[in-house]
Parts: structure tokens; C-alpha cells; sequence
């Protein structure tokens, strides 16, 4: 038999055959720069199709926003004034002790283009990009926590590995005694916090932040707070499920941090 | 043939700008997102064949990986490739079956997708019965009555 004509009358297996090994050389593949580039160009695509459904859902939003900001801001400048005084005495006792600064940190306010089309989401577009400053690596939050890091950045659009993937580590401190740990996502809304020692001192409500080790994140910035912490016999390390603070299921706005 | 083609574009076009304006709904704790790019999948599959239904699943899950996945890409378009020609196979068998079997194999389809996604996705972690529940049964269950909804809807039950 011919192989065309053998092609031919095998034409739905090759149909399959051919989809198949596309997406699983794809698959295999997308750590590649090429395919970080091809990411890029589909955030600014994606940002010009979604505008007009954006301004729609803004438009829809920024009644309820506006209330629920207006009662924040009350909120923030009656606990500011407290903070202002902290800070005082927090100035005083640093020049004391001649410590060096910390650098401050930049927020970049940005809206979310899309995040539905899968009820898995492991990666969002926002729409801020090379234009307003970004660059890969940059690390993401929402007004309760961190969400992520910028992985491949367009023109006016940048991808956004969420903290729900499960190749995404962090690393992290937790409790008084800030113990050093790694976060891992485990599922919908939970993470695990790994590396910390049985005999740590690690209670539930305790809050989980960027330990600022890595030069993506900086230090402190809440991730998760500690639902439950289990030892066993056989592990020198605590078992810490945590509960994530950002809002994964509802990503509206967000902020891109540069120090 | 165009007339499939533009269909099938105007077909992805209406289902993406749906799916991506739908809300996040929560059932018993679990929160769910209705897959609706398998559901048109689905329906376009049953009614076209493999051919067909393998480049539309290929081309509709290549755009759930570059939108919604990063160290997974490829997963969807591989998954979905793999349901097209599936729901493909219920469109050469629609002499022989009748709308029950082929209604069950539609559901069999999307076991076999989320149940593929939830393998790669969870694979060397703990798993709980719970985990299949939450990951497969119900995200499967629930696509497959917005199908049969669909189905009733737009074809009044004349499967193929």
C-alpha cells in the first residue's frame, strides 16, 4: 500500500497523531525563551481583544468599589495615625541602633485582562507591561497578599505565574521566631509550608511572609496564614497547612512591587 | 468545508468571549467554573467527527494553555485533542447508539479529560478520594448537564 494512500485512509489517527505530538513537544518545551516570547505577544494580543469587555466590568465595578473604598479610607486614616506615632518611635530606636534603611517599596497598580478560561487558573494577563516598567520577575499581589511573579512581559501587557501553580515556590518565614520554610501550592486555596523544624514554634493564625531571601520577592510581604501544623514520629519537620491570603478565585486589580 | 471553518471560528470566538466573562461559582464548598470550551467541544464533536473534533479541541486548548498555564502548557491542547477524538468516535457510531449511550459516552469523554488533567496536575502528591471527587466527578458531572442543556437548547435532542 502507497503511504499516502495509507495516510489517507488513516487520516483520523494522524489527525491525532499530529495534535498530539504538537502539544506534547509544547508540553516539554515551555520553559524554552522562544515560548516565554510567544507568551509575551498572546498578553498584548489578549489585552487589545479583552478591552472592551474591561471597560464593561469597570464601568460595573467602580459604584461597589467606590463604597467599599470610601469606608477603607476612613478605616486606614484612623489606624495611620497610630502608625505615624509607631513610626516615630520606630525612627528613634532604629538611628539608635544605627541601622541601615530598608529600601521602599514601588506598587504598580494594574487590572486583570482575563483569568476564566479555565477552571484551573495558574497564570493571569495583567495589563501593565515593558512600557510602564516591568520586567520578568517581578512579584505580584492584591490588596491581601502576594499572587505571583511576572514571567514573560509585552509591550503593554505582562504575564503572571500565580502562587497556585504547582511548580511555584517561595520562600518564606513563619511565626514570632520567624523560622525559615518553603511554600508550595497544594489546592484550591491552600498551600503547604515545608522545611520547618518539629520543635519550631509554629501556632494557628500565625502569618506567613516573604522571607526576602530571594531577589524577586522582597522580605515581609504576607503570602498565607497558618491553618493547622501536625508533627509526626517519623519527620523532623512539621506538616503546616497554610490558607492563602490573596483572593485567587475574584483577581480584579493587583499591583506589580519593584524595590 | 468553509462553511464548517467559519462556523468553527465563530463558534470558538462566541465560546472563549463566554467562558471568559462567567463567573466563579461555588457548589457545597467547591469552587467551579463551567468548562465551556468542552461543552462546545462536545457538541461540535458529536455532530462533525474526529477530524473535525480533534483540530477544534487542539485549537481550543491551545488557547486555555497560552491564557491560563505556564509550566503545564501543552496539557490542555494534548487533553483536549485526545477528548476531540473521542467525542468524535460517538458521531460514527450514531446509527448504533441511541441518545443514552451516546449521552453516557459524552460523559465517559470528560471523565477521561478532567481525569487526564487531574493525573498530570496532581501526580506524586498525596491524593484523597475527596481530591477525585472535587477534580474529576463533579467538574464532569456539571459540564455534562450544561451539555445536555446546551444540546436540548440549540438541537432540540437530534444528536447527529
Amino acid at each position: 500500500m502507497l503511504p499516502f494512500r495509507w495516510i489517507y485512509l488513516n487520516r483520523e489517527l494522524m489527525s491525532l497523531a499530529i495534535t498530539a505530538g504538537v502539544s506534547l513537544l509544547l508540553f516539554f518545551n515551555n520553559d524554552t525563551p522562544e515560548m516565554r516570547g510567544a507568551q509575551a505577544i498572546i498578553a498584548d494580543v489578549n489585552k487589545i481583544i479583552s478591552s472592551p469587555q474591561r471597560v464593561y466590568f469597570d464601568l460595573l465595578a467602580v459604584r461597589r468599589e467606590n463604597e467599599v473604598l470610601a469606608e477603607s479610607v476612613t478605616r486606614l486614616q484612623l489606624l495611620n495615625s497610630k502608625l505615624l506615632r509607631y513610626q516615630y518611635e520606630h525612627d528613634r530606636l532604629r538611628s539608635m541602633l544605627n541601622l541601615v534603611e530598608d529600601s521602599p517599596v514601588n506598587l504598580l497598580p494594574a487590572s486583570v485582562i482575563n483569568q476564566q478560561l479555565s477552571a484551573s487558573v495558574r497564570s493571569i494577563t495583567i495589563n501593565v507591561g515593558s512600557e510602564q516598567g516591568v520586567v520578568v520577575d517581578q512579584a505580584i499581589m492584591d490588596i491581601n497578599g502576594l499572587l505571583g511573579k511576572t514571567i514573560a512581559v509585552g509591550v503593554g501587557a505582562s504575564r503572571v505565574q500565580l502562587i497556585t501553580d504547582i511548580n511555584y515556590l517561595v520562600s518564606v518565614r513563619v511565626g514570632d521566631q520567624r523560622h525559615l520554610g518553603i511554600y508550595k501550592y497544594s489546592d484550591t486555596t491552600r498551600g503547604e509550608v515545608e522545611n520547618i523544624p518539629r520543635s519550631a514554634d509554629v501556632e494557628e493564625g500565625d502569618l506567613v511572609v516573604t522571607s526576602g531571601i530571594s531577589e524577586i520577592y522582597p522580605p515581609d510581604i504576607p503570602l498565607a496564614r497558618v491553618i493547622s501544623t501536625s508533627r509526626s514520629a517519623d519527620s523532623p519537620f512539621q506538616k503546616i497547612i497554610v490558607e492563602l491570603l490573596a483572593d485567587i478565585t475574584d483577581l480584579n486589580y493587583v499591583f506589580v512591587l519593584s524595590q | 468545508m468553509r462553511g464548517s471553518i467559519i462556523w468553527l471560528v465563530l463558534g470558538i470566538i462566541v465560546a472563549v468571549a463566554i467562558q471568559s466573562a462567567l463567573p466563579r461559582i461555588t457548589v457545597s464548598g467547591i469552587p467551579f467554573t463551567p468548562d465551556l470550551l468542552l461543552v462546545f467541544l462536545a457538541l461540535a464533536g458529536v455532530r462533525k467527527g474526529r477530524i473535525f473534533a480533534v483540530f477544534t479541541g487542539f485549537s481550543l486548548g491551545i488557547l486555555q494553555d497560552l491564557t491560563t498555564q505556564v509550566n503545564l502548557l501543552g496539557l490542555y491542547a494534548f487533553i483536549k485533542s485526545l477528548s476531540g477524538y473521542a467525542l468524535g468516535t460517538i458521531f460514527q457510531y450514531r446509527e448504533y447508539w441511541n441518545r443514552t449511550v451516546r449521552l453516557l459516552a459524552v460523559m465517559v469523554c470528560f471523565l477521561i479529560h478532567f481525569g487526564i488533567y487531574a493525573f498530570v496536575t496532581l501526580y506524586g502528591s498525596e491524593v484523597q478520594i475527596i481530591d477525585f471527587l472535587r477534580l474529576i466527578f463533579i467538574p464532569a458531572l456539571l459540564n455534562w448537564i450544561l451539555y445536555i442543556i446546551l444540546e436540548k437548547l440549540f438541537f432540540d435532542l437530534k444528536v447527529g
